[in-house]
């Protein structure tokens, strides 16, 4: 029994719609890609939170490490969903910075007493403007930066353990590979 | 609008409690038009508001604007554009955008600035290029290989 091949159209086309929606399932348009990775981190310069040794937040803080820069502020309700998970990261030794998007900065410090401190530098993003030029379009939001300071990932949202080790660990343990 | 609906319906149930048709069919009617005015006042309304809250120096300039915010997303309220959503993103990037606008950039000069950091999604018309291709030529090759199908299956039954 040969069949045109003609006639297999309809079901080749229904497949690979299949295929597509199937993927699109699991997709969510509120959790975009980051168009900026492989790119550097744009040059900016800001005041320090608190006390540090350097007197500005700027990239170079970030280099020669594999680091994370979280994006949080003190009136973000899902940031405190991550805070127990990044308290964790920073006692494995994972050096994280903080970005404090659009907050105030007695509320920011009251914030960090209250949930604990895993940042090893915060810098102030009064207006916003530095989030704005690394794509951030809701706290919280995490990149992984290289020793190089370019930007590897970016999750949009809380981060947990689960995405930790599906998306952030595969990149950290090959970055340490080609080092 | 929510408020006016609110108004016109408990009015309605008041009347019909006392049973009174008549004025509820003029009633109705007057919601009618109120309605069809104050939506066509807020379309009117639109334009006016961005004019106010952010001066331009030129009609061209308060055209590309308005044009710009129509054409960009917000990304946190991903179903309404930059000129109407609340969303605390969009006023930053309207920000943003009016000030693109009042250094006199151009079009596509503001598009590649917000494309370059929050990519192709920010934009309402995905851009024509290879990733996209399928998006908009999917529909037409479709068309193409159904009018195919249909051909042959004519040719199928004159021959046989």
């Amino acid at each position: 029994m040969r069949i045109h091949w003609l006639k297999l159209t309809p079901f080749i086309a229904f497949g690979i719609l299949a295929l597509f929606l199937w993927r699109g399932l699991s997709l969510s348009p509120h959790e975009l890609p980051s168009v900026q990775i492989g790119k550097p981190l744009s040059q900016f310069t800001l005041p320090l939170l608190e006390n540090h040794d350097e007197p500005l937040f700027t990239p170079d803080l970030l280099k020669h490490q594999v680091s994370l820069l979280n994006v949080w502020a003190s009136w973000c309700m899902a940031c405190n969903e991550e805070q127990a998970f990044l308290m964790q990261l920073a006692d494995d030794g994972y050096p994280i910075f903080g970005l404090n998007y659009k907050d105030e900065p007695k509320d920011a410090l009251q914030w960090l007493t209250e949930w604990g401190n895993p940042f090893k530098a915060v810098g102030i993003d009064s207006q916003g403007k530095v989030a704005r030029d690394m794509g951030v379009y809701g706290t919280p939001e995490t990149f992984l930066i290289d020793k190089k300071g370019i930007i590897q990932y970016r999750h949009v949202g809380p981060l947990t353990e689960e995405i930790w080790k599906t998306d952030f660990l595969p990149i950290i343990n090959s970055l340490k590979e080609t080092a | 609008m929510n408020f006016l609906n609110f108004i016109i319906r408990s009015m309605l149930a008041f009347m019909e409690s006392r049973n009174i048709l008549r004025v509820k069919r003029k009633l109705c009617k007057n919601a009618c038009l109120s309605a069809v005015f104050a939506l066509l006042l807020s379309i009117t309304a639109v334009p006016a508001l961005a004019h106010s809250l952010y001066p331009l120096d030129n009609a061209k300039q308060e055209a590309q604007f308005n044009h710009l915010l129509k054409e960009l997303r917000c990304l946190v309220c991903q179903n309404q554009d930059l000129s109407d959503s609340n969303a605390d993103l969009a006023k930053d990037l309207r920000n943003e955008v009016y000030q693109l606008v009042l250094e006199g950039n151009s079009d596509n000069e503001i598009i590649s600035y917000l494309t370059a950091r929050y990519g192709d999604f920010i934009l309402f018309k995905p851009p024509v290029k290879a990733a996209t291709a399928l998006l908009w030529f999917g529909p037409g090759l479709f068309l193409v290989i159904g009018l195919i199908i249909f051909w042959q299956a004519c040719f199928k039954r004159r021959f046989e």
